[in-house]
């Protein structure tokens, strides 16, 4: 063969290897961090703390014998029995094994926000697969990254997970809101689930009907964040700082209107943008916010409520409170520490708090702290093994079969996983909460402040 | 609040572009590199800084400070050695490009190598007490700013008093205004560009590890206050430490000034940095602070390509058209998601065609296409969901539509240098971002829009077939383009505007002609990026999403040639998702683009395409003389002639 015949032989053979590479059926990788490389091997089958028999669901190892209260359980049970076969239950990867997927950022600076939840979700996998899995199937997590604002990047992995990887759901994405636009419509389309614990503050009531978090609704934060200004921070005058992207943007007008119509006047409202002010531009916000005779600050991010009380404490502005929703994470934690102590007011996005003594939380502490010693166990982490809990609750009662499971999550009341408040969803409603926990930074860490308060409370 | 508070703090956030804008200046002044990469570089030694001090609690602050500096200086000597040292005689805009790429590996390696930094403390450690400052008419400025203040005066005299009385200066200036006669004179032009290089590597630690702690470390933790350097460097026409340093103040005490100004003035908040670049780029503000020799001399060779005359590979037309058999064989035969790689794939594709025609070609060099495909997937959401015009209408009409938005820019191109042009659009991209997006009109004010294919291209396979039959005719009229009169003349005009126009070309005619036809195939691409998010926000067009991964893209495969689209795409959207499962590899995306981006243009300007050309022309070469031998030997034996030795 010649040298002419070589190339061709050679540039043919390139182009066989990458056309086999890319459209062969191949076994999907699981992600795993770095973290759990490390960790993975000393993974021990899950017991209870106290070896007691659990009374909530959502207790990994108590297979499908939790007491659910309400009408889930009976609808759950009827889906079983009748539907573990058909389109979902195929897509499901068999009975063996149940493939879930997740779409988080995963790269750079971005890898804050999504490692603790993958960490997370893959440790309820693990614990539960030791335990025995769902029903007796084996769980699989696969993970892919995307920016938080990439659509075209996150569709194009969660099409991978639909078509390519065949999960049967979705779960805790839900820090993508911005790169997630396209890829809710998909899933509509598809008749996928995505199931998340709340940790963002969503403000729609109704979410799409495959869409389930168990965040609290819009109508309930709209008199909540007003009743920690006025009830528990105790101001009658204050500004309002929030990012200045559409997400953000399109609440702060619903948000100056509550304040106001709880009589409290809003004195100054600033917008503040993403990459550059934080950093270059904060100091002088807050300055304006104190001139304008604000005694306290509404942030409507975690992110911002760091930077604003940072910046206030530079600015020895130290009597001003600050009041956010969802702001219960690591990074407040350790970033703000002492600064933030007493002048920090947040709630847990529906979440129990971790001092809650129910079975169910004393496991996730347990797992996090047997897995990641020294790791942190805030919302940020909770949701997701929150997230887990549900879609494991509901697919014990299900079986593998999409449409049963998006029934059986459509009619269930009042259930308590013991990590959360009660959750109700209905076809009309995909944000369960009912309830959520004021916090306050004491000591660098964060204390509970109140009991979990229900929407009925708040409106007196 | 009274004025006095207000420029108080516009002083002190003003200081921080001023210290930043003083190193862009001595870099450009010394190598004629507009470093885009210049607040990446102080963000790497802000990780050192603060590296140090979490493994070495007991280190002082100040000789974490002093080491992360000295690393600065040694990352400037490096990032010159490697990057910008290979590419000395090329244009600015070539510099300008390069500085991309190293701003890519710098950011992916740092997160690599930091990764997530959630649990310590990821706000830096100050050098002094922010919570102690001075308080002025009521706005207190930490110790800190006010370091940053005095710092940046400090470097900005000091750096003039450098430039103009010492002998180091007199090189420098004798390098920036002759070249050929200062190097025939005996400067030693390498000593010097490293000097300098370490001077601002120092200078970019220096702001960084004293700016982040007022805020969160991560890598693009300056990157967001790199445009409003440039701006403030621009005052002084990129040239001048003293009007750099009156430039960047002068920004921050605008930006502050503007808040409190009566509404709508105030909004002008966000877009004074761009309109003041904008502004000084129209005026050509560097005349008045350089000789107009030593502009020239800056400016070096305009063309994009560093080296070569090599006839681009084209493709005739027809071979576009004849490709679109296998391919659509190809995606009738995948699953619906590889059928949706694809067509994303194609559809990329034509958006780094539109750079081959525009900067390959036509050799301007626009940072917006992504902002093109932004307004083309806009114009697709307004025609096909607000009007409910047909799919086949929604495309030849977005595509048309992108005209006058493009003719903003085209008008701005014609005024400007390629250098200027360049930073004139990633200007105007962030302009639009925070203008043109941000309509209700237009962009549904920045909230999801949401497009629907009809029934018949609904699934992802038939949508792929569309997408490639789109794509196959847009590659091929953009073959006979270029081999076309017309063709022929944008190249020329690209290479040598006067000669081309002693030829009866009239440059600007051609030039215009560049930008409406890249920005038509922008615009294309858009909407049909539109059609296959289904739904979608302006946020996925930014800046920082897509045109530089669309630049990236175009420049790895081979900017001069349509076949480098295809293959640029190939790999940025292809190969990514046949490795996306092995979640380490989108670690290095970020470092593996920079790197080709350095290494391209460093080395083959054509790129991949380039490369695979110049292989196949030595393989050829190599076979003709193995012929050539056998045809001796036959010739010798069998033919009387045989006179081919």
């Amino acid at each position: 063969m010649g040298t002419r015949g070589r190339a061709r032989l050679a540039v043919v053979l390139l182009v066989g290897v990458l056309a086999t590479a890319a459209c062969s059926g191949r076994t999907t990788v699981e992600f795993e961090t770095r973290a759990l490389r490390g960790t993975a091997a000393g993974l021990t089958t899950t017991t209870l703390a106290d070896g007691g028999t659990p009374s909530l669901a959502g207790v990994i190892g108590d297979a499908g014998s939790s007491a659910v209260s309400g009408s889930a359980a009976a609808t759950g049970a009827t889906a079983a029995g009748s539907g573990t076969s058909g389109a979902g239950a195929a897509a499901a990867g068999g009975p063996d094994v149940i493939k879930l997927g997740t779409v988080l950022p995963l790269q750079g600076g971005q890898r804050d926000f999504g490692e603790p939840i993958l960490r997370t979700t893959q440790a309820f996998i693990d614990e539960l697969n030791a335990a025995g899995g769902i029903n007796g199937a084996r769980v699989e997590l696969i993970a892919y990254n995307a920016c938080l604002v990439c659509q075209a990047d996150a569709l194009e992995a969660t099409k991978r997970l639909v078509e390519h990887d065949h999960v049967f759901a979705l779960v805790n994405t839900y820090v993508m809101v911005v790169a997630f636009q396209p890829v809710i419509p998909y899933l509509v389309q598809k008749g996928v689930p995505l199931i998340q614990g709340g940790a963002e503050n969503q403000t729609s009531d109704a979410l799409s009907p495959i869409n389930f978090a168990t965040l609290p609704t819009g109508a309930f934060y709209g008199k909540f964040i007003p009743a920690m200004v006025t009830r528990y921070a105790h101001l009658s005058k204050v500004a309002i700082t929030y990012v200045n992207v559409p997400t953000e943007s399109v609440g702060v007008p619903l948000l100056r209107d509550e304040l106001e119509r709880e009589g409290v006047e809003v004195v100054d409202v600033e917008p503040v943008e993403a990459a550059e002010d934080a950093v270059t531009n904060m100091d002088s916000i807050v300055t304006r916010m104190r001139v304008r005779g604000a005694q306290g600050v509404v942030a409507s991010n975690p992110v911002l409520l760091i930077y604003g009380r940072l910046a206030a404490a530079r600015q020895q502005w130290n009597d001003a409170q600050w009041v956010g929703p969802a702001a219960w994470s690591a990074l407040v934690e350790d970033s703000c520490a002492a600064t933030c102590d007493d002048v920090v007011l947040t709630e847990t996005a529906g979440l129990s708090f971790t001092d809650r003594p129910s079975p169910q939380m004393r496991q996730f502490l347990d797992v996090m702290a047997r897995r990641y010693p020294g790791g942190r166990t805030t919302g940020h982490e909770l949701a997701a093994w929150v997230g887990m809990q549900l879609l494991t609750e509901t697919m014990r009662r299900s079986g593998p079969d999409r449409d049963a499971f998006v029934r059986t999550l459509n009619t269930t009341t009042n259930l308590d996983l013991g990590t959360t408040s009660p959750l109700t969803f209905d076809p009309d409603r995909h944000l369960g909460g009912s309830q959520s926990t004021l916090l306050r930074l004491k000591g660098g860490r964060y204390v509970r402040m109140s009991d979990p308060l229900s929407f009925g409370e708040l409106r007196t | 609040m009274t004025f006095v508070q207000y420029a108080v703090l516009g002083l002190a956030i003003g200081a921080v572009f001023a210290l930043l804008a003083v190193g862009i200046v001595l870099v450009y002044r010394a190598s004629g590199v507009l470093n885009f990469a210049h607040a990446s570089m102080g963000t790497a030694a802000a990780y050192v800084d603060f590296e140090l001090l979490e493994r070495y609690p007991s280190l002082p602050v100040g000789v974490a400070l002093v080491i992360a500096v000295a690393f600065g200086a040694v990352l400037g000597v490096v990032v010159h050695r490697v990057a910008f040292a290979p590419v000395a005689r090329a244009s600015q805009v070539v510099k300008l490009l390069v500085s991309f790429g190293v701003a890519g590996v710098i950011q992916g390696g740092v997160g690599l190598l930091w990764g997530p930094l959630g649990t310590p403390s990821a706000f830096g450690h100050s050098l002094l007490p922010l919570t102690d400052g001075v308080s002025i008419a009521g706005a207190v400025v930490p110790y800190q700013r006010l370091a940053l203040v005095v710092l940046g005066v400090a470097a900005s005299v000091g750096l003039s008093l450098l430039l103009a009385r010492t002998a180091f200066g007199v090189q420098v200036r004798a390098l920036a205004q002759n070249p050929l006669a200062a190097r025939l004179s005996g400067i030693d032009d390498r000593r010097i560009e490293r000097t300098t290089w370490a001077i601002a590597g120092a200078s970019a630690a220096l702001a960084a590890v004293l700016v982040v702690p007022f805020g969160a470390i991560s890598p693009l933790a300056l990157s967001g206050i790199q445009l409003k350097s440039l701006a403030a460097a621009l005052v002084g026409g990129f040239v001048s430490a003293p009007a750099a340093l009156a430039g960047g103040l002068g920004l921050g005490l605008a930006q502050e000034l503007l808040v409190g100004a009566p509404s709508p003035v105030n909004g002008l908040r966000g877009v004074i940095a761009t309109a003041l670049v904008l502004v000084l780029l129209l005026v050509r503000v560097e005349r008045f602070f350089v000789s107009e020799q030593e502009a020239r001399a800056l400016e070096g060779d305009d063309r994009l390509a560093v080296r070569g005359a090599r006839v681009p590979l084209f493709g005739a037309p027809r071979w576009w058209l004849v490709a679109m058999a296998p391919v659509a064989l190809l995606i009738s035969g995948q699953s619906g998601f590889w059928a949706a790689v694809t067509s994303n794939t194609m559809i990329y594709a034509l958006l780094g065609l539109s750079l081959v025609v525009l900067t390959g070609w036509s050799g301007q060099v626009s940072l917006m296409p992504g902002t093109f495909a932004g307004v083309g997937a806009c114009l697709a959401w307004v025609l096909g969901t607000r009007l409910g015009f047909p799919l086949v209408l929604v495309l030849p009409l977005a595509a048309l539509a992108t005209i006058p938005v493009c003719a903003v820019v085209a008008i701005a191109a014609l005024r400007l240098r390629p250098l200027y042009l360049a930073v004139a659009t990633v200007a105007l991209a962030g302009l639009f971002d925070e203008t043109l997006f941000r309509q209700h009109w237009l962009a549904n004010a920045g909230a999801a829009m949401t497009v629907t294919r009809p029934s018949l291209v609904r699934g992802d396979r038939a949508y792929a077939l569309l997408v490639l039959v789109v794509a196959a005719m847009v590659f091929a009229a953009t073959a006979a383009l270029g081999r076309s009169r017309t063709g022929r003349a944008l190249r020329m005009v690209r290479d040598n505007e006067r000669a081309a126009a002693a030829d009866g070309a009239n440059p600007v005619k051609y030039r215009l002609l560049a930008f409406a036809v890249a920005a038509m195939q922008a615009g294309l691409a858009g909407a049909l990026l539109a059609y296959a998010l289904g739904t979608f926000s302006s946020a996925a067009f930014g800046f920082l999403v897509l045109s530089l991964a669309a630049f990236g893209m175009a420049i790895v495969g081979g900017i001069r040639s349509p076949l480098g689209a295809v293959v640029g795409a190939f790999g940025f959207v292809y190969l990514t998702e046949v490795f996306r499962s092995s979640g380490a590899v989108s670690d290095w995306t970020s470092v593996f683009v920079g790197f080709g981006i350095v290494a391209v243009l460093g080395g083959n300007p054509d790129g991949l395409v380039g490369l695979v050309q110049s292989l196949a022309r030595r393989l050829r070469r190599d076979v003709d003389r193995d012929l050539d031998r056998d045809v001796g030997v036959v010739g010798v034996t069998a033919s009387p002639i045989g006179a081919v030795e």
